[in-house]
C-alpha cells in the first residue's frame, strides 16, 4: 500500500515537472516581453532593454536552454522569478491565490450543497414534478455560458440598483477601496459567488441524481427495506450514503480544477485572482508569471486528485482494503 | 396453523402478467419449496408478498398474514411487519449488504427497527446472532465490512438479520444459488437451525430440485407464472401429477446413478497433454500449481472443482497457446512453448471453445451469420459453410440474419457451438457449457454435444462445477482444489469410490432429487470455505484445514499432512496421505 | 441446380427466405431511435438544432448585409427593417455578425466533438486492450495533457495560429478534450476484454486491432455517441470563452464569444448588441444538451420506465 502510494506520488511529481517545463517553454517561445519596451516613449536604447530583460531572465537573445535552466533552478527552490517589469512573481501569486480561494470556496460549497440536495430530492421522486422542474432548470443553467451568465447578472443587478435607487449589489472588485466592512465585502461577493454556484449546482444536481438512481434499485436498499426500515431511512442511511462517495470525490477534484478555472468570473467581476492574472499575463507577455501559474495549476490539480483518492478511501471501506 | 395464506395472486408489469392466480399457504414450522425455471414467476410471487416489487408492478389478489390482509395495507403497517413478522433472505449475498456499513451495525439496525433497545444492547444482540449462524469470532467480525466476508459468510449474516426479530415467516429467494456446493450445504444447515430457533414457516424459492427434496415439506411447481402443481414432497417426487413435473424431474442429471456410455477407443493418441502447469498472478500464490493431465482422442475429460480452485485459469492457459510460466502444454503433439505466430494461428483451428453464458459469448451487435463466420474469416476461409454449420447444431439457416437477442438461451448456446465447430476442430473446450441454462434445456444441449462428438469424432475438455453433469458425460475426471489436482481417474471409479476426502465431501454435498435418500443422509457438511485464488498456502496438504480425516488423525500420521505435500501417485489416484480414511 | 445455394455464400442477409422481411437495420438501433423520437427533449432538441442550422447557413443568404460590411450611416441603431438585429458601434450588422458567429460555433463544435471522441476511443481502447507498455505510455500522455492548463496553452499559442486558420484552433481544442473520455473508454475496454465474445474471438485467432474495431468499440457506441454530443457543447463553450478574451477566432472573422464580449459593454443602453448573440448561443447549447440527454436515455436499457 505505502509502496503503491509512493510510486504514484513520484509519478505525480514527474508529471508536474514535465507539465510546468512544457508550459515555460511554450510561453518563452510564443510570448515576447521585448514588445512591452518597444511601446514605451521615449523608446529605451536596445542595450538598456537587453540588460533589463536579462536581469529578469527574459532576454530572447539568450539561448532558450540557458533561460530554461535558470528558470528551472529557481522554480526548484520555490522562486518563480520576476515579472516583466521586475516585481516578484511569488509575492504577486500569493496575494492572488488568496482572492481566488475565497471566491472558489464560497461558490463551490454553496453550489455543491444546493446541487446535492436538489439531485437527491429529484432522484427519490423520479419523474415527479420536482424531478422534471429541477431537470429543466439545470438544463437551462447548463446552457448558459459563464460569460453570458455573469453579464446577465451584472445587467440585472444594475437594473435593480437603478430601480431601487440604492447600491444593493456591487459588481466590481472584492471590496470598495477604503471601506472595510463585512457588509461591503458581502455585497461584492454575492454576484460572483452566484455565477459560480449556479453552474456548480446544476452539474452536481445532475450527477447526484444519476448516482442515486443507480443505487436506489440496488439489492442492499431492498435488504434495508426488508428489515423493516422506512423508505426514508433506507434511502437516507443506505442509498444516499453510498451514492455520496463518487460525488464527494468529484467535489475534491473540482476544487483543484477551479483554481485557475474561474478566469471568466474573476475577469468580469474584477476580482484580481489567479484566473484573471492568467489572462492579463498572457496579454502582457509575462513569461515567468504564465509559467508559474501553469505550475500552480498542475500542482493544484494533482493535490486535488490525491485529495479525491484519500476522500474516496475515507468514505469507502472497500477502497481502504486494497 | 396457517401463518401465511396467498390467494389468487396476480402480478402485472404493464400488460403482461408475470404471475397469474398463484395460491399457497404455509403453516408454522413448515417449509414450502417453490420451484420453477427462469421466467416462471417464482421470485416475483414472493417479493409481492413482502410488497417490495418495483412501483410499476400491479398486484391483485390476497396475501394474508395471520388472517390480516397485506395487499393494499398502508405502507406504515407493512414497514412494521417487514423484518419482524416477515423476514427475507435474498439470492445474491454479495450485493445484498450495504458496502459502507459494518456487519454488526447492519444486523443491529434490523433489531433497532422493531425493538426499543439501547444501541449498545442491540450491538451485543447482533454479536449473539452472528454466533448463532456460525460466524467464528463474532465479536471481532461484527466490526468488519461486507467486502471482508466471503459469499457464504455474507449469506449467514443475511440469515442472522432475518431471524433477528423472531419472525413468523422467512422467505428465501434462491439463497444458495450463488454459492459453492460445500458452502450451500452449510447454509442449508444454518437455515435449519434458524427455523428450529424461531419456529417460523419457511418459503424457499429455488430452481434446484435436489435442494427442495431434502428441505421442503411441501412443494409448489410454477411454470410461466401459473401453479403447475402443489404437493407434499414425496408425492411430487415419486408420484408427479403433471407431465411438466415429470419432464422436469427426468431432465435433472443424477449424481447417484451410473450412466452407460460407449467407452472411448482405448489408448487413443493424446490430443492434449498438460505437464506440471504453473500459473501465478503477480506475486500472489500460484492459482494453478503443478497440474498434469492428458486428454485422449475421442474422450471427454472433466475438470471439476469449486470456485477459485484454478480450473478456469488452467483452461485459459491452455487456450492461450503460449509458453506457460512453468511446465508444458502439448496440443496435438505440438509444444505450445515453441510455436511461431503462424503456427499458433494454425493450431487454433484444432482447438476451439464454448463458454458458459451464451448471452455473453455472442457479440450482441453481430448477426448470427457474422458470428459463425467470424472464425472462418479470421483464418481467411470463405463463409459459405455457415448454413451447413447452423443445420449441424439444429438451427434453421434461414434465421442467420437475426441477432442473438432474438434467440432463446438454448438456441444461443447452439450458435456458440456452431461457431466453435466452424474450423472443424479436433478438441473442443467446454467451459461450464450448460450451467447458465434451465434444466429442461440443459438436457437438449447435452444430447447435442454427445451427438456431435460421435459424428465428428471430437474430444472434449469439460470444465464444470456440476458434478452430476460430469458424471453424466465425462469419461475421465480430475478434481481440483486450491490450484492442485487432488484426484484423477475414470469417472465411474472416482464417483463410485472416491479416495480423496475432498472428493468424498464434494460428492456428499450435492443434493439429490430424491426425498427419501436426502432424509436418510447423514449430514456432516465440510467446515470452512474453499480458499480464494489469492490465498497463500503453507507447506503440507492444502486441504487439511477442512479435512475430516485429518481432524481424526493421531499425532504421528497427522504430522505427515503438515510437513509433506501429498502428490498424485501415478496417472490415476488421489493426492492424499491417508486415502483409506486414516483409521485403518 | 446450384443457383439456389449460391446466395448463401454472399452475406447473412441473403439467406433469409423470400417473404420474410429482410432485417436491414439492427433491431437495437430501431429501439434506440424509437425511444429517442419518443422523448420530448430529444424531439425539441432536434427541431431546435435543425432550426439553428438553417438559420446560420441560410440566414446570411437572405439577409441584406454581410458580416464584413459596415453601415456608416447607422452606428449603434436598434432593430429596424434595414438592420433586423440592429447595428454595432462600428456600424456592423448584428444579424449578419451573429449568424456568422453561429456558423463558426456550429462547425467548431461538431468538428471538435468528432475528432476528440475519435481520439478518446482509439487511445482508450488500445491502452485498455493491450495494457502493459502501451497502456503506460498512452496513460502518461493522457495525464500530461490533463495536467497542462488547456486554456493557457491555447491562449499562448493563439497569436501563432494566425488569421483564418480556425482548423488549427479546432485541433487544439480537440487535443485538450479527449482525456477524460479516454480514461472511461480504457476502463470499459478492460471489462469488455474479459467478456466471453472477446475471449472467443481471441481464441479463434482474430488479431487484437481487429477485435478492438469489431467488438470493443461497437459495444461502447452508446457511450461514444453521448460523449460526442456533450463534447459539442463543451467545445462551443470553450471556444466562446477563449474568443471572449480575444484568444479564439480572430477578426475580421467573428464568433459568438467575441460578439458577446463586445456586446456586454454596450448591453445596458443597446441591448440588441448583447441579447441576440447570447440568446442564440444559449439556445444552441440547450439544443445539443437536450439531444445528448435524450440519446443517453434511449441507449440505457434500464431507463425503460420513462413513463412510470
Amino acid at each position: 500500500m505505502a509502496g503503491f502510494l509512493a510510486r504514484r506520488l513520484i509519478g505525480y511529481v514527474v508529471l508536474v515537472a514535465v507539465a510546468a517545463s512544457v508550459a515555460y517553454l511554450l510561453a518563452a517561445v510564443a510570448l515576447n516581453p521585448r514588445a512591452n519596451y518597444a511601446e514605451r516613449t521615449p523608446r529605451p536604447p536596445e542595450s538598456a532593454v537587453d540588460a533589463q530583460l536579462a536581469a529578469y531572465n527574459l532576454n530572447d537573445k539568450e539561448p532558450l536552454a540557458s533561460r530554461f535552466a535558470t528558470w528551472a533552478g529557481g522554480a526548484l527552490r520555490g522562486d518563480f522569478g520576476r515579472t516583466w517589469n521586475g516585481a516578484s512573481v511569488n509575492d504577486d501569486l500569493g496575494r492572488r491565490a488568496g482572492v481566488t480561494l475565497r471566491l472558489v470556496a464560497a461558490g463551490l460549497l454553496l453550489g455543491a450543497v444546493a446541487g446535492i440536495a436538489v439531485g437527491a430530492c429529484a432522484a427519490v421522486g423520479q419523474y415527479g414534478w420536482f424531478d422534471r422542474l429541477s431537470t429543466l432548470a439545470s438544463f437551462g443553467v447548463l446552457a448558459v455560458p459563464t460569460v453570458v451568465l455573469a453579464n446577465v447578472l451584472i445587467i440585472g443587478a444594475v437594473w435593480l440598483n437603478d430601480l431601487t435607487g440604492m447600491k444593493i449589489f456591487l459588481v466590481s472588485g472584492e471590496a470598495t477601496p477604503g471601506v472595510d466592512s463585512v457588509l461591503d465585502r458581502l455585497r461584492h461577493l454575492v454576484l460572483p459567488t452566484l455565477t459560480l454556484a449556479l453552474g456548480m449546482a446544476a452539474v452536481f444536481s445532475r450527477y447526484q441524481r444519476n448516482m442515486l438512481l443507480d443505487v436506489l434499485g440496488a439489492d442492499f436498499v431492498r435488504t434495508a427495506r426488508a428489515k423493516g426500515l422506512t423508505r426514508r431511512a433506507a434511502y437516507g442511511r443506505h442509498a444516499l450514503r453510498v451514492a455520496l462517495i463518487p460525488v464527494a470525490t468529484y467535489f475534491a477534484f473540482t476544487f483543484g480544477a477551479l483554481l485557475v478555472g474561474t478566469t471568466v468570473t474573476e475577469t468580469i467581476f474584477g476580482w484580481y485572482g489567479l484566473g484573471q492574472q492568467l489572462v492579463a499575463s498572457i496579454r502582457a507577455n509575462d513569461v515567468n508569471t504564465v509559467a508559474a501559474i501553469s505550475c500552480l495549476a498542475a500542482v493544484a490539480l494533482l493535490v486535488a486528485a490525491v485529495a479525491a483518492d484519500v476522500l474516496h478511501a475515507v468514505l469507502d471501506p472497500r477502497v481502504r482494503a486494497t | 396453523m396457517t401463518v401465511l395464506e396467498v390467494r389468487d395472486l396476480t402480478v402485472r408489469f404493464g400488460e403482461t402478467p408475470a404471475v397469474q392466480g398463484v395460491a399457497f399457504e404455509v403453516a408454522r414450522g413448515e417449509v414450502l419449496g417453490v420451484v420453477g425455471e427462469s421466467g416462471s414467476g417464482k421470485s416475483v410471487s414472493v417479493l409481492a408478498v413482502l410488497g417490495l416489487l418495483p412501483r410499476q408492478a400491479a398486484v391483485t389478489g390476497s396475501v394474508r398474514l395471520h388472517g390480516r390482509e397485506l395487499l393494499g395495507a398502508p405502507e406504515k403497517e407493512l414497514t412494521a411487519l417487514r423484518g419482524r413478522s416477515l423476514a427475507m433472505v435474498f439470492q445474491d449475498p454479495l450485493a445484498a449488504l450495504t458496502p459502507v456499513h459494518r456487519i454488526g451495525d447492519q444486523v443491529a439496525e434490523a433489531i433497532l427497527a422493531h425493538q426499543d433497545l439501547p444501541r449498545k444492547q442491540a450491538r451485543a444482540r447482533a454479536v449473539d446472532l452472528l454466533d448463532l449462524v456460525g460466524i467464528p469470532e463474532p465479536g471481532r467480525r461484527a466490526r468488519a465490512f461486507p467486502h471482508e466476508f466471503s459469499g457464504g459468510m455474507r449469506q449467514r449474516v443475511m440469515i442472522a438479520m432475518a431471524v433477528a426479530n423472531d419472525p413468523d415467516v422467512i422467505i428465501c429467494d434462491e439463497p444458495t444459488t450463488a454459492l459453492d456446493v460445500t458452502v450451500q450445504a452449510q447454509i442449508l444447515d444454518v437455515l435449519g437451525t434458524a427455523r428450529r430457533e424461531t419456529g417460523a414457516a419457511v418459503v424457499f424459492v429455488t430452481h434446484d430440485l435436489g435442494v427442495v427434496a431434502g428441505l421442503a415439506d411441501r412443494v409448489m411447481v410454477l411454470r410461466a407464472g401459473r401453479v403447475e402443481e402443489t404437493a407434499p414432497v414425496d408425492d411430487l417426487f415419486f408420484r408427479p401429477r403433471t407431465a411438466y413435473t415429470r419432464n422436469l424431474l427426468a431432465a435433472v442429471p443424477r449424481i447417484d446413478r451410473r450412466h452407460r456410455r460407449s467407452a472411448p477407443p482405448p489408448g487413443g493418441e493424446r490430443v492434449l497433454q498438460v505437464e506440471g502447469l504453473v500459473k501465478r498472478y503477480g506475486r500472489g500464490a500460484r492459482a494453478v500449481d503443478r497440474v498434469s493431465f492428458a486428454v485422449r482422442a475421442g474422450e471427454t475429460f472433466g475438470l471439476v472443482g469449486e470456485s477459485g480452485c484454478g480450473k478456469t485459469t488452467t483452461l485459459m492457459e491452455i487456450l492461450a497457446l503460449a509458453a506457460p510460466q512453468a511446465g508444458r502444454i502439448v496440443v496435438l503433439g505440438r509444444d505450445t512453448a515453441g510455436l511461431t505466430r503462424r503456427e499458433r494461428l494454425e493450431l487454433r483451428r484444432d482447438l476451439q471453445v464454448v463458454f458458459q453464458d451464451p448471452m455473453a459469448s455472442l457479440d450482441p451487435r453481430m448477426t448470427v451469420h457474422d458470428i459463425v463466420a467470424e472464425p472462418l474469416r479470421a483464418h481467411g476461409l470463405a463463409a459459405d459453410r455457415v448454413p451447413e454449420l447452423l443445420r449441424l447444431v439444429g438451427l434453421d439457416p434461414g434465421q442467420a440474419a437475426r441477432y442473438p437477442q432474438d434467440f432463446s438461451g438454448g438456441q444461443r448456446q447452439r450458435i456458440a457451438i456452431a461457431r466453435a465447430l466452424a474450423l472443424a476442430p479436433r478438441l473442443l473446450v467446454l467451459d461450464e457449457p450448460v450451467s447458465a441454462l434451465d434444466v429442461s434445456i440443459r438436457a437438449e444441449v447435452i444430447a447435442l454435444l454427445a451427438d456431435l462428438k460421435a459424428r465428428l469424432g471430437l474430444s472434449y475438455l469439460l470444465v464444470a462445477h456440476d458434478l452430476a453433469l460430469v458424471r453424466g458425460i465425462a469419461d475421465r475426471v480430475a478434481v481440483m482444489y486450491a490450484g492442485r489436482i487432488v484426484e484423477i481417474g475414470p469417472v465411474e471409479a472416482v464417483f463410485a469410490e472416491p479416495r480423496h476426502p475432498y472428493t468424498r465431501a464434494l460428492l456428499a454435498a450435492v443434493p439429490v432429487p430424491d426425498p427419501a435418500r436426502e432424509r436418510a443422509r447423514r449430514r456432516a457438511p465440510l467446515r470452512g470455505e474453499p480458499p480464494g485464488g489469492a490465498a497463500a498456502y503453507p507447506g503440507g496438504c492444502r486441504f487439511r484445514g477442512r479435512c475430516p480425516v485429518y481432524a481424526e488423525l493421531a499425532a504421528a500420521p497427522a504430522s505427515r499432512c503438515v510437513n509433506e505435500e501429498p502428490e498424485l501417485g501415478g496417472a490415476d489416484g488421489a493426492a492424499c496421505h491417508h486415502p483409506s480414511g486414516g483409521t485403518r | 441446380m446450384t443457383h439456389d445455394m449460391k446466395p448463401d455464400a454472399v452475406a447473412g442477409v441473403r439467406v433469409t427466405p423470400p417473404g420474410e422481411p429482410v432485417v436491414r437495420v439492427p433491431a437495437r438501433w430501431r429501439i434506440v431511435l424509437g425511444r429517442f423520437a419518443g422523448s420530448w427533449g430529444g424531439r425539441a432538441g432536434v427541431v431546435l438544432l435543425g432550426g439553428l442550422f438553417v438559420l446560420a447557413f441560410a440566414g446570411p443568404v437572405v439577409g441584406p448585409w454581410s458580416y464584413e460590411d459596415r453601415d456608416f450611416l447607422a452606428f449603434l441603431q436598434g432593430p429596424s427593417w434595414a438592420h433586423w438585429f440592429g447595428t454595432t458601434q462600428t456600424g456592423g450588422d448584428v444579424f449578419a455578425l451573429t449568424l456568422r458567429g453561429m456558423q463558426k460555433s456550429l462547425l467548431i463544435g461538431l468538428l471538435v466533438a468528432v475528432v476528440s471522441t475519435g481520439v478518446a476511443a482509439v487511445v482508450g481502447a488500445f491502452a485498455g486492450y493491450y495494457l502493459g507498455w502501451t497502456d503506460r505510455v498512452l496513460g502518461w500522455v493522457t495525464d500530461l495533457l490533463l495536467v497542462l492548463p488547456a486554456f493557457l496553452v491555447i491562449a499562448v499559442l493563439s497569436p501563432a495560429i494566425g488569421h483564418g486558420a480556425w482548423l488549427v484552433l479546432v485541433m487544439l481544442l480537440a487535443a485538450f478534450m479527449w482525456m477524460v473520455t479516454s480514461k472511461v473508454v480504457r476502463g470499459m475496454t478492460i471489462s469488455i476484454k474479459e467478456r466471453e465474445y472477446v475471449l472467443a474471438a481471441r481464441f479463434m485467432g482474430v488479431p487484437g486491432y481487429r477485435i478492438i474495431f469489431r467488438h470493443v468499440l461497437p459495444n461502447m457506441a452508446s457511450l461514444l455517441i453521448v460523449d460526442a454530443t456533450i463534447n459539442v457543447s463543451a467545445a462551443i463553450l470553450t471556444e466562446t470563452s477563449l474568443s471572449y478574451f480575444g484568444f479564439g477566432v480572430r477578426p475580421p472573422d467573428v464568433s459568438l464569444g467575441g460578439l458577446i464580449a463586445d456586446g456586454a459593454r454596450t448591453a445596458l443602453y443597446a441591448p440588441w448588441t448583447f441579447w441576440f448573440a447570447a440568446g442564440l448561443l444559449v439556445l444552441l447549447v440547450l439544443a445539443v444538451n437536450l439531444i445528448g440527454d435524450a440519446l443517453r436515455d434511449a441507449f440505457d436499457p434500464t431507463s425503460d420506465g420513462r413513463r412510470r
